[in-house]
């Protein structure tokens, strides 16, 4: 279970998102929507460790352990993982080298065994051979970033993984597949989205509504038939 | 993946690389420092040179005595280089040879060190080695040799084809080209030459490399290649110091495997970066030094310098006597300065200085209640594992004594206190045990003391501790695994604790000095003993022992130094490689937690200036294509001051790809002369500014007739507080119509104290010329870093796979194992970075 409790995410004097406290269960999707500016971002990168933020009160805990203030790396080594809303480019590096490297890093086994998890991901998400050879992210198109993290999660076989919108981009079928693949998955998600009908496809276990760094509305799935109704201004009004 | 295994088998050439040591090679002749006009006639006499080689050196002479020294690039040239003291010719005892059978051992030990037969045999077409002024040997397969290609050195050639040569040396780059082109002129020896007859396309490259051996050396090969008419080739220069291997920091780690940027500590207790590593082969005496705590003895050779304090200047009037060492004054211990002798200069009673590091990091996450429990935990605790639970139990045994039972109740409640559960028993009536499951607990305990007995080993953050809180922590130790009694001799209490983890017992002998007190660390040997008639083994036990009262009689402490007496020394013979690393800023280490220097007599001393002044020409003929690659990676001594260029007929094409890493000072500008129509050049340079280095390096293309294209692309890193200046010259002249140019100066600066700075100078004298211009300045943004250790990397770790992927485009245009090489440096310069962890 990755547990967050009361916590608190300040960006230098400001604090962005106040007391939040969060379960996520392994094979669990739990959904975090809201508006613009509400917080979604900010609260899956401090619970990766984004330097940029700093955790001021609260603890996060992965299977009864404290990683509250480990650094990215460690966080990952531990078995969490985040698929970044924009990935960022590295000119130069190629996603294959890029992955590899990593996976060696996450899991000390060896090259052969890279090969294996990639080839059984890419039968899940298939991509082509030429952008695993490109620069990562860098000629790839919005939908393929969105792939290619997702890729990485599917090769590096976190516990909990943090999904900062995947759907962004993507064209239905991909959707329809990667929602699948979450589906099925052992690992417990926390998917951030924007978009409601992104649910047609995703099962979502819980979902909460999050609206200026606090969450105003917990429930199941069919919260999100009614934030695609009435928006989340219901949602704000209800609070 | 092809690729990934040619990269696996070049490492492993790349592993033994190992420079910056200087082998006792043997030179044919010795003619000091300091050059004359007898020495330049005496060199062309050896040569046997004809008439108008020996006539362009004389000249070459006079014009360097003319020449100033240039001031521009880097500002203290003329204020460094002293011509008089640098060896100018030193060829080594051997003859040209096209068998390696036939080189002398030195060289081969050398040149098998740095990888070079291996590397030669897996993937050149022919191969030539300089070894300070000497080519020694050359091959080249038969099949080249059969289409009338020439791969020799330009001494050979002199001989052999005195008709070729004249025509092309030292033509492209005139003697009055600048004083370094002077001075190479008056004394260059040896370099390759290379004819490839018209036609003739050679699709292996063609490899030379060099090496500096002598220290003050100084090195002129002169490099001539022709690419006749529609002729390819493509040439490999690799100029190769030291090997650079990064690895994980360790608190006492062997010095055959420290690498450069680990931090180890000086003598003056503070953590200092390595900045080279060296080893040589030994082959003599080698003394061990036995301190007063024997255990800390330790081995060097008779010339390594230990800093140490002579017992005859701090002794009081009484004499040494009946084998009793004289007796010393505290006072003059105390106030005596320390030097740095020989080795082999030290006697008995001499005393050697232990260094406690002075770093010191408090920790929160160390409260009194966790130190008490890791204190305990490393005296009786261990972690195991219990397979019916499958899973880490952490266990601590006390003994059945009423004393140990209050412990085992004390621990109770300490783990009590942290809301964790813990749990006693009385088992099998023979001990008390406490049992936790506490996952936290387990890996705080195996995280700062590792796991079991003979691994035991504390962890940086509790070495850092403030000695407050290490005396907690110690306290604890000692109730747990320690004993008092009192010595009758001289009435003192004396505490003893046992561990069979070597490196325990040098770790607690810190932490005890840092309360001020230094322990003796015996050993008592392990082996087959009986315990109540049963067969049993017993491990080493290293027993660490002081008196908490009136500390050791005879060593004497100051601030965070203690004066320890020598014991004894022993000499014996010794053959083997020796080890040695040199140490930014404070140039010590601690052996042992001893300081010694960290230079030895065979290796480049820290102010040593070797010369590195070279001339390239090529010529490349009509429809002629020559791409000439060059890796130098000199030691941190050399001045690397050459001159480069090519001559580009019609349609031909000229390609250098450059990478400067090293050196003290570099300025290199490869130049491309396209003189004929429709000729074209590529300038790939790739260099990296350094802590104390100046890296000054750019291209020169001069376009002189009609439809020219150059490119030029430079791409520079600066890291460590180094300036890396690009420094452009494109001239355009009026024939030169249609010309097309493109230069991209890109820069990355991996911190905030490292400069970059770019002089592009354009003169276009056509306007039908067409160029274009872009340059950028990188630097890597956090933002990069977090999504890189999101992956597991460490900050150092992302950081050069950033400066890596910056590098990719030119890495791939080089051989493998100089991408391997610079692959390693890249890393090993991030690693030392502040703010880099991992």
């Amino acid at each position: 279970m990755l547990n967050i409790r009361n916590l608190v995410v300040r960006a230098g004097d400001k604090e962005i998102i106040h007391s939040i406290s969060l379960d996520i269960e392994a094979g669990k999707r739990v959904i975090l929507m809201g508006p613009n500016g509400s917080g979604k971002s900010t609260l899956c990168k401090s619970l990766m460790g984004d330097p940029s933020y700093i955790i001021s009160n609260g603890s996060v805990t992965l299977d009864e352990e404290d990683i509250t203030q480990l650094p990215p790396n460690e966080k990952a080594k531990k078995g969490l993982f985040m698929a970044f809303q924009e990935p960022e480019e590295v000119d130069g590096l190629s996603a294959l080298r890029f992955m590899r490297a990593a996976y060696l890093k996450l899991t000390g086994k060896k090259g052969e065994e890279f090969l294996k998890r990639l080839e059984a991901a890419k039968e899940e998400i298939p991509l082509k051979d030429e952008l695993l050879a490109k620069s990562l992210n860098l000629t790839a198109s919005g939908g393929e970033k969105k792939k290619l993290e997702m890729l990485q999660m599917l090769v590096f076989c976190p516990k909990y993984a943090l999904i900062d919108e995947f759907d962004s981009g993507l064209d239905i079928d991909s959707i329809k597949k990667i929602s699948d693949v979450l589906n099925r998955s052992d690992a417990g998600f926390l998917i951030v989205t924007h978009n409601p009908a992104v649910l047609n496809h995703l099962k979502a276990d819980t979902v909460h509504i999050i609206d200026n760094g606090r969450i105003i509305q917990s429930g199941g799935s069919e919260l999100a038939k009614k934030i695609e109704k009435e928006g989340f201004v219901w949602a704000q009004k209800k609070d | 993946m092809g690729a990934e295994e040619r990269l696996k088998e070049l490492k492993s050439v790349g592993e033994d690389y190992k420079y910056g040591f200087s082998t006792a090679a043997k030179y044919k002749y010795d003619f000091g420092t300091g050059l004359s006009e007898t020495l330049i006639r005496k060199i062309s006499e050896i040569k046997q040179e004809p008439g108008w080689v020996l006539n362009l050196r004389l000249d070459s002479y006079k014009e360097f005595l003319k020449r100033p020294v240039p001031t521009w690039g880097y500002p203290a040239l003329g204020n460094d280089i002293d011509f008089d003291k640098l060896y100018y010719y030193s060829p080594p005892d051997t003859q040209l040879s096209t068998d390696w059978e036939n080189v002398p051992k030195e060289i081969k030990d050398t040149y098998e060190r740095i990888g070079v037969p291996e590397a030669e045999r897996k993937i050149l077409a022919g191969s030539l080695s300089v070894f300070d002024s000497d080519s020694i040997v050359v091959k080249l397969r038969k099949e080249w040799e059969d289409k009338g290609v020439i791969f020799t050195d330009v001494d050979t050639a002199i001989k052999k084809y005195p008709e070729l040569v004249k025509k092309y040396f030292m033509k492209a780059v005139p003697f009055t080209d600048n004083k370094f082109a002077a001075l190479h002129g008056a004394v260059w020896s040896g370099g390759p030459f290379i004819y490839v007859p018209p036609g003739v396309k050679i699709d292996t490259p063609l490899q030379t490399y060099f090496r500096m051996n002598k220290k003050d050396g100084a090195q002129f090969e002169h490099t001539l290649i022709i690419a006749d008419k529609g002729s390819e080739v493509t040439y490999v220069e690799g100029c190769l110091p030291k090997g650079e291997l990064v690895s994980l920091g360790d608190t006492l780690a062997r010095i055959d495997k420290l690498t450069i940027g680990e931090k180890v500590v000086s003598h003056t207790g503070s953590l200092q970066g390595i900045s080279n590593t060296f080893v040589h082969r030994h082959n003599g005496t080698m003394l061990k030094i036995i301190p007063q705590s024997p255990v800390n003895a330790f081995r060097l050779t008779p010339e390594h310098p230990v800093l140490s304090i002579k017992r005859e200047q701090v002794r009081t009037k009484r004499k040494e006597r009946n084998g009793w060492l004289s007796e010393v004054s505290t006072k003059n211990l105390l106030e005596a300065k320390p030097e740095y002798r020989k080795a082999e200069e030290l006697k008995r009673g001499d005393f050697l200085l232990y260094v406690v590091p002075k770093k010191t990091l408090d920790r929160k996450e160390f409260s009194a209640t966790i130190l008490k429990i890791l204190g305990l935990y490393l005296a009786e605790g261990s972690v195991s594992f219990n397979r019916a639970l499958n899973r880490d139990v952490l266990q601590f045994s006390f003994g059945k004594i009423a004393k140990e039972k209050k412990l085992a109740y004390e621990l109770k409640m300490l783990i009590d206190s942290l809301s964790e559960k813990a749990s006693v028993c009385k088992a099998r009536s023979k001990y008390y045990s406490v049992t936790s499951y506490s996952r936290s607990l387990i890996a705080l305990c195996r995280d700062n003391c590792g796991k079991e007995a003979r691994t035991k080993k504390l962890s940086r953050e509790l070495m850092e501790l403030p000695a407050e809180k290490q005396k907690i922590f110690l306290e604890y130790y000692l109730k747990g695994d320690g004993n008092k009694y009192l010595k009758r001799k001289n009435n003192s209490l004396m505490v003893r604790a046992s561990t069979a983890s070597k490196t325990l017992a040098f770790q607690l002998q810190e932490i005890i000095g840092r309360l001020g007190i230094f322990s003796n660390i015996q050993l008592r040997k392990g082996g087959k003993d009986y315990t109540q008639g049963r067969k049993m083994h017993r491990n080493d036990q290293y027993i660490i022992e002081y008196t908490e009262d009136k500390k050791w009689s005879h060593v004497r402490h100051k601030e965070n130094v203690f004066f320890v007496p020598i014991t004894k020394l022993y000499k014996r013979k010794f053959t083997a490689d020796v080890f040695n690393i040199a140490v930014k800023n404070d140039e010590s280490y601690l052996v042992k937690g001893f300081a010694v220097h960290n230079c030895s007599a065979p290796i480049f001393e820290p102010d040593s200036k070797a010369l590195h002044a070279a001339i390239v020409e090529v010529f490349v003929e009509d429809g002629a294509k020559v791409k000439f690659i060059s890796a130098e990676n000199w030691s941190k001594n050399v001045y690397n001051l050459n001159t480069k260029r090519a001559i580009v007929r019609k349609e031909g094409f000229m390609e250098w790809v450059e990478v400067t890493l090293g050196s003290k000072v570099t300025m290199l500008y490869p130049a491309s002369y396209l003189r004929g129509e429709s000729a074209s050049c590529s300038h790939l340079t790739i260099s990296f500014a350094q802590e104390n280095t100046w890296k000054d390096s750019g291209s020169k293309v001069i376009m002189s007739a009609p439809n020219q294209n150059a490119k030029i692309i430079s791409k520079s890193i600066s890291m460590g507080g180094g300036t890396s200046t690009y420094r452009g010259l494109l001239r355009i002249d009026e024939a030169a119509k249609n010309a097309r140019a493109y230069t991209q100066c890109d820069s990355l600066l991996l911190d905030g104290i490292s400069k970059t700075v770019a002089i592009p100078h354009n003169e276009v004298n056509t306007p039908t010329a067409k160029i274009y211009h872009e340059a950028t300045v990188g630097k890597i943004s956090k933002e990069k870093l977090f999504y890189l250790m999101s992956r597991g990397m460490t900050e150092a770790q992302a950081r050069s796979l950033i400066v890596l992927g910056f590098f990719d485009s030119i890495l791939k245009e080089i051989p493998l194992e100089f991408a391997v090489e610079i692959n390693k440096l890249i890393e090993a310069e991030i690693s030392t970075l502040p703010g880099s962890t991992g």
